[in-house]
């Protein structure tokens, strides 16, 4: 238990620093603003020492989480709608609507989840709704796959067939019936969806995509060539992104595991 | 015999079919879209007749599904068209690049496979054991975290503190990244240790299923020493099952590596198909874009078939005879 409380507190931690710190840093000043010689350690007033740019680490490092909690949770949201909804309907219709969703899903798991990312990215920009489209494109369909095979593992149980016998209609059956069955395998599966989306996101910033705004992507990329001369710009933001990813994924798991009791 | 000889071919049709679905929606993503290289080659100070003019001349603004044929017919031919940017060869500008990226990612898997199949075993056959909580801790945490962050945190450890290996991968020049081997090892490390987590845990799973077997369970009660159970019970029974299961895990092992040694590339300044792929992006170069995406789709496709293949060959079925 101890143990436990031990490994959660650093990602409640980075949870609440991503969620909060940009109200911080307005208060603190604007994470814009060049502050000193670029790629200066840590100092006084500048706990973290200041990026290649000259700007402070430590006010960019409170305001850029933001992006990489909202969009990824909007995004994984959805993606397990759309994913248990296609896959609960081709694993009760069987037949065509099997075929049809099986092949699909196929073809977009065979797509590396980059590719899908610039694509999207070259032909609509980079703003929230194109982010949410390229986790969608990606994570649905691992999701439809697990719903599926919960559906046709759900369907083998007999209480299926019951209400279908009793003149329950299809809507009926799927909602009432199947989903609260499967929900399970679904959310142990969102923990890693969950954690592939903030990669993403965060991969679209590192890439170079995005306004410029602070974002723990972006920071990386914008200050490797610097480790060299002070670590903490490139550090401070791998290490949060690192533990805020890894908590998505984590606490998703302990959530499904609890429900599970 | 006919039978086997007709599965493979229907296999081979399939997988066909699979490269025109996925190139069709390449060319559409890529094509079909609000901002394109004529309006981005040009410039901002320009009049919407100019790039109407332009987009004419570059055959822009034709309708979609006429333009993918043109495009399809053409790289039947081998000729993967003309970059709308720099107006060379779609071929000439991805051909070094690509021959980067591929050697990255051979040198990743040859190493990613072994050490997953060892891993995945030794965890597997153990479920629980120490060495099995330690390696699952280990790969939930690395599949979790993003691999540009593995890499640069790589490149902390290993440049920055030890100064052991260089933080950036440029090839001499006019050479390529074998005449400096030494420059392959961190981007090759980072793309390794995000596969090994990701494909050892698939392995696991699949060597507990095997092992949970009615046969090696039946034996282990009768008190079968367990070294025999696996070989001798285990790995005749389950070893086609297991390959069957396994093999397509390895295809997607390739996908995944060609997607992740994009993103990686760019940590290190490897001069792989990311800076490609990234220019192509920013200058709305469709051409490019398009090229590559195909290339990668045959890669990937091509690496589905030759699991799926391996995966019937495996079947024991097949050597019976019986359908």
């Amino acid at each position: 238990m101890k143990l436990r409380t031990l490994v959660a507190l650093p990602g409640a931690a980075v949870v609440a620093l991503a969620v909060a710190g940009h109200w911080i840093a307005a208060g603190l000043g604007d994470p814009g603003r060049i502050v000193g010689r670029p790629y200066t350690g840590p100092g006084a007033g500048l706990p973290l020492g200041t990026d290649g740019a000259g700007r402070d680490v430590w006010l960019r490092l409170l305001a850029g989480g933001r992006p990489l909690v909202l969009v990824p949770v909007l995004a994984v949201a959805l993606t397990a709608v759309i994913g248990t909804a296609t896959g609960m309907l081709a694993g009760y219709r069987g037949g065509i609507v099997d075929a049809l969703v099986s092949r699909v899903d196929g073809l977009l798991l065979a797509v590396p989840p980059v590719l899908v990312l610039l694509v999207i990215l070259h032909g609509w920009g980079y703003n929230p709704v194109t982010l949410v489209a390229v986790v969608v494109v990606t994570g649905a369909p691992f999701v439809s796959r697990v719903a599926r095979a919960a559906t046709l593992q759900a369907m083998r149980q007999g209480y299926v067939e019951q209400a279908v016998g009793l003149g329950e209609g299809t809507v009926s059956v799927l909602l009432r019936e199947i989903l609260p069955n499967i929900v399970r395998p679904i959310l142990a599966d969102a923990g890693t969806r969950l954690a592939i989306a903030v990669s993403l996101t965060a991969a679209a910033g590192f890439l170079g995509f995005g306004p410029d705004e602070p974002n723990w992507g972006a920071m990386i990329s914008q200050n490797v060539e610097g480790v060299g001369l002070t670590p903490w710009a490139v550090l401070a933001p791998a290490v949060c992104l690192a533990v805020l990813a890894v908590t998505a994924n984590l606490g998703l798991d302990r959530l499904a595991a609890r429900l599970d009791r | 015999m006919k039978r086997p000889v007709l599965a493979v071919g229907k296999r081979l049709a399939a997988a066909a079919l699979t490269l025109v679905a996925v190139s069709m929606v390449l060319f559409a993503g890529a094509s079909m879209v609000p901002g394109d290289a004529a309006s981005a080659s040009l410039g901002i100070s320009t009049t919407p007749e100019q790039i109407d003019a332009l987009r004419a001349e570059w055959g822009l603004d034709r309708p979609l599904p006429v333009r993918y044929a043109e495009w399809m017919g053409a790289v039947l031919r081998g000729d993967l068209g003309t970059s709308l940017i720099s107006h060379r060869p779609v071929i000439d500008v991805i051909a070094e690049p690509l021959w980067s990226t591929t050697v990255l990612v051979l040198i990743a898997s040859a190493v990613t496979v072994p050490l997953a199949v060892l891993l995945g075993v030794l965890t597997g056959l153990r479920p629980g054991g120490r060495l099995d909580r330690f390696v699952s801790g280990v790969s939930l945490t690395v599949v979790a975290i993003p691999s540009f962050v593995v890499a640069g945190l790589l490149v902390m450890v290993f440049s920055v503190t030890l100064g052991l290996l260089p933080a950036v991968s440029l090839p001499p020049l006019g050479g390529t990244p074998l005449d400096r081997p030494e420059i392959l090892v961190l981007p090759a490390g980072s793309l390794v240790l995000f596969a090994t987590a990701w494909a050892s845990r698939l392995v696991r799973a699949t060597v507990v299923d095997a092992n949970l077997a009615p046969n090696a369970e039946a034996a282990r009660l009768a008190g079968v020493p367990e070294r025999t159970v696996v070989w001798r019970h285990v790995l005749p029974t389950r070893g086609a099952a297991a390959v069957r299961a396994l093999a397509p895990l390895f295809a997607w092992l390739v996908s995944a590596l060609f997607g992740g040694t994009t993103v990686v590339e760019v940590v290190f300044n490897y001069p792989g198909l990311s800076t490609v792929l990234l220019t192509a992006v920013r200058n709305h170069d469709a051409a490019v874009l398009e090229g590559v995406g195909l290339l990668l789709a045959v890669v990937i496709v091509g690496s589905l078939i030759v699991a799926d293949l391996l995966g019937f060959l495996a079947n024991p079925k097949l050597r019976t005879g019986t359908p």
